[in-house]
């Protein structure tokens, strides 16, 4: 009670000290809440996207060459139901983007279907002009059976001098039902289960492209995430620190001028310890209030933003709980060098300051 | 109870040292009501603070109930602070205190401790221990300052300039209480300049330039 009141009645000298305080923590604990649901938003995303999923980035510029490097290393021929060769099964080397990465192909008379008529989840294919007499298949949307999997052509590409893939009458493209998903342009999505590095390796080439794997995508992430956390955490402890430096600051100018009430109490028969005592419990209890100050305001800014920016950003107790206590360790020791300071003041020091009559 | 041998207090001003207290000799016995009297800059401040236990003496001796302070520990020390109790001049009450929280403030670094309606009563406080001391007048705050001392049962009370601050009616009913209180076994020493003050104490020891002259 005699703390309380003592503190009350120099709250206008504790208001610098309870506002410097309250900006460092809420900054620290936003930083904190903040950082952590992006950390965990992003993970869950990536959950959500399914983290089997791998990603092959084709490194050459998708011009029109591109065909030809992927039809050399599948070896279509090998593979084509055309020339019967049909002694392993059909593998996938990749899909396009939806089909407005092969009207870049620039095909003159070529069936496609249009970009928006595009079914993405069913089995798709493009088959060549040779092709299309083999399946007896002449227009697109039509089904094909190739080794007991049914394919819905996509495109149809043409024979004759026109046509600038002639050499390529024969291959066949498919968006093939383990096809996990789909990107912009450049990205071929394949399920890891059907193919390891190894293979890809075979077939599209050491050094024509990037192998990336969602975990390890989500990991790096994660990982850059949580480093840009560390630091913002540590500017947020660097503000804190200097925050209770200033307290510090405050709390020694506070002691000269609370020199008639230490000389006061040492007169009564107050102790230095009991002197000491009484700034460390006034400072923690001050920083108490900053605390909660500090609580109740991220709590606001928390629901604001919440309302705001329509995210549902929650507030971990537990998570947070040990950068309190730290703050208040913190606060604490920063006190300890003033509240040293008032404890040493003697009676005949405030006499002879003319705090004393 | 208190003797001085001796007593040798210097300050150091402009690098020369100035004598506040030059040999002094000095008995107070116990119940003893006494007035130190002297110019200003005679010495008669340092004298109070060292008796109190606030300054440290240079040379000579200091014994309290026949021990000498420069031996004693730091708890011992504290605990002479404590047995004296000090009336100064502007009454030091602390502003953000109730009379009564001004007046228990002692008790709270004390075992000790009196009634403290019956103090209050003694001192004719009752009706203002829940003012705060912007209320009163100087007469009634350095009433409140004497039940300071006497809520934690004090054998002595030093008093610089008791009534300093205060007109000659509340001076007299100042020095009326010494008086009651000396007759209850309290020593009294009171340090002022004012002969009319001084004449109401039993004895009347004057200083001059650090030295007792009588």
């Amino acid at each position: 009670m005699w703390l309380i009141k003592e503190i009350f009645y120099q709250r206008k000298r504790h208001y610098l000290t309870i506002l410097a305080s309250c900006i460092s923590i809420v900054l620290l604990l936003l930083v904190n809440i903040i950082s952590s649901y992006i950390i965990e938003n992003v993970s869950l995303t990536f959950e959500q996207l399914g983290l089997n999923i791998s990603c092959v980035q084709l490194l050459e510029k998708r011009q029109d060459n591109w065909i030809d490097n992927i039809t050399e290393i599948y070896d279509i021929e090998k593979y084509s139901p055309y020339n019967k060769k049909q002694e392993k099964d059909y593998k996938i080397i990749g899909c396009d983007n939806g089909l407005a990465n092969i009207f870049t192909f620039n095909f003159e008379s070529g069936h496609f279907l249009t970009e928006t008529s595009n079914l993405y989840n069913d089995n798709q294919i493009v088959i060549g002009n040779n092709l299309k007499y083999y399946f007896n298949c002449y227009r697109v949307n039509e089904l094909i059976n190739v080794k007991g999997i049914s394919f819905r052509v996509v495109g149809i590409l043409e024979n004759g001098s026109k046509n600038l893939y002639e050499d390529f009458d024969d291959c066949i493209f498919i968006f093939d039902e383990y096809v996990t998903d789909y990107t912009q342009s450049g990205f071929y999505f394949v399920n890891e289960k059907m193919f390891n590095e190894r293979q890809i390796n075979d077939l599209i080439g050491k050094d024509n492209y990037i192998f990336i794997d969602q975990r390890q995508t989500k990991d790096s992430l994660i990982t850059l995430l949580n480093l840009i956390r560390i630091v913002l955490l540590a500017l947020s402890f660097v503000s804190v620190v200097v925050s209770s430096i200033c307290v510090v600051n405050n709390s020694l100018s506070t002691i000269h001028n609370r020199m008639k009430e230490i000389g006061i109490k040492k007169a009564l028969g107050a102790s230095s310890r009991d002197i000491y005592l009484q700034f460390i419990l006034e400072n923690i209890f001050i920083f108490l209030i900053s605390i909660a100050l500090s609580c109740l305001t991220v709590l606001v800014i928390i629901k604001l933003i919440n309302i705001y920016a329509e995210i549902k950003v929650t507030v971990d107790v537990f998570n947070n709980i040990n950068y309190v206590a730290l703050i208040l360790v913190i606060g604490s020791v920063c006190n300890i060098y003033p509240a040293k300071k008032a404890s040493e003041i003697t009676i005949i020091e405030t006499i002879k300051n003319n705090q004393f009559s | 109870m208190i003797r001085l041998d001796k007593v040798v207090k210097k300050y150091k001003v402009d690098d020369k040292d100035l004598l506040a207290l030059n040999y002094i000799d000095l008995t107070l016995e116990e119940s003893c009501f006494v007035a130190i009297v002297g110019v200003s800059g005679c010495g008669k401040s340092t004298l109070l603070n060292v008796i109190a236990g606030y300054d440290d003496i240079d040379y000579g001796h200091y014994y309290f109930n026949n021990k000498s302070v420069k031996k004693f520990s730091k708890e011992e020390k504290l605990n002479l602070i404590k047995s004296i109790g000090v009336v100064f001049q502007d009454f030091n009450l602390l502003d953000y205190l109730t009379v009564k929280e001004n007046i228990l403030l002692a008790s709270r670094y004390m075992n000790s401790r009196k009634d403290l309606l019956k103090v209050a009563n003694k001192l004719d406080i009752l009706d203002i221990l829940n003012k705060y001391p912007s209320q009163l007048s100087g007469g009634q705050k350095q009433r409140v300052a004497i039940a300071r001392c006497l809520i934690t049962n004090k054998k002595i009370i030093l008093a610089d300039e008791p009534t300093g601050s205060l007109d000659v009616e509340n001076s007299m009913k100042i020095m009326e209480i010494f008086k009651k209180l000396n007759a209850e076994g309290i020593s009294i020493v009171i340090v002022t300049h004012d002969e009319d003050i001084a004449s109401r104490c039993k004895k009347i020891i004057r200083m001059e330039n650090g030295r007792v002259v009588n």
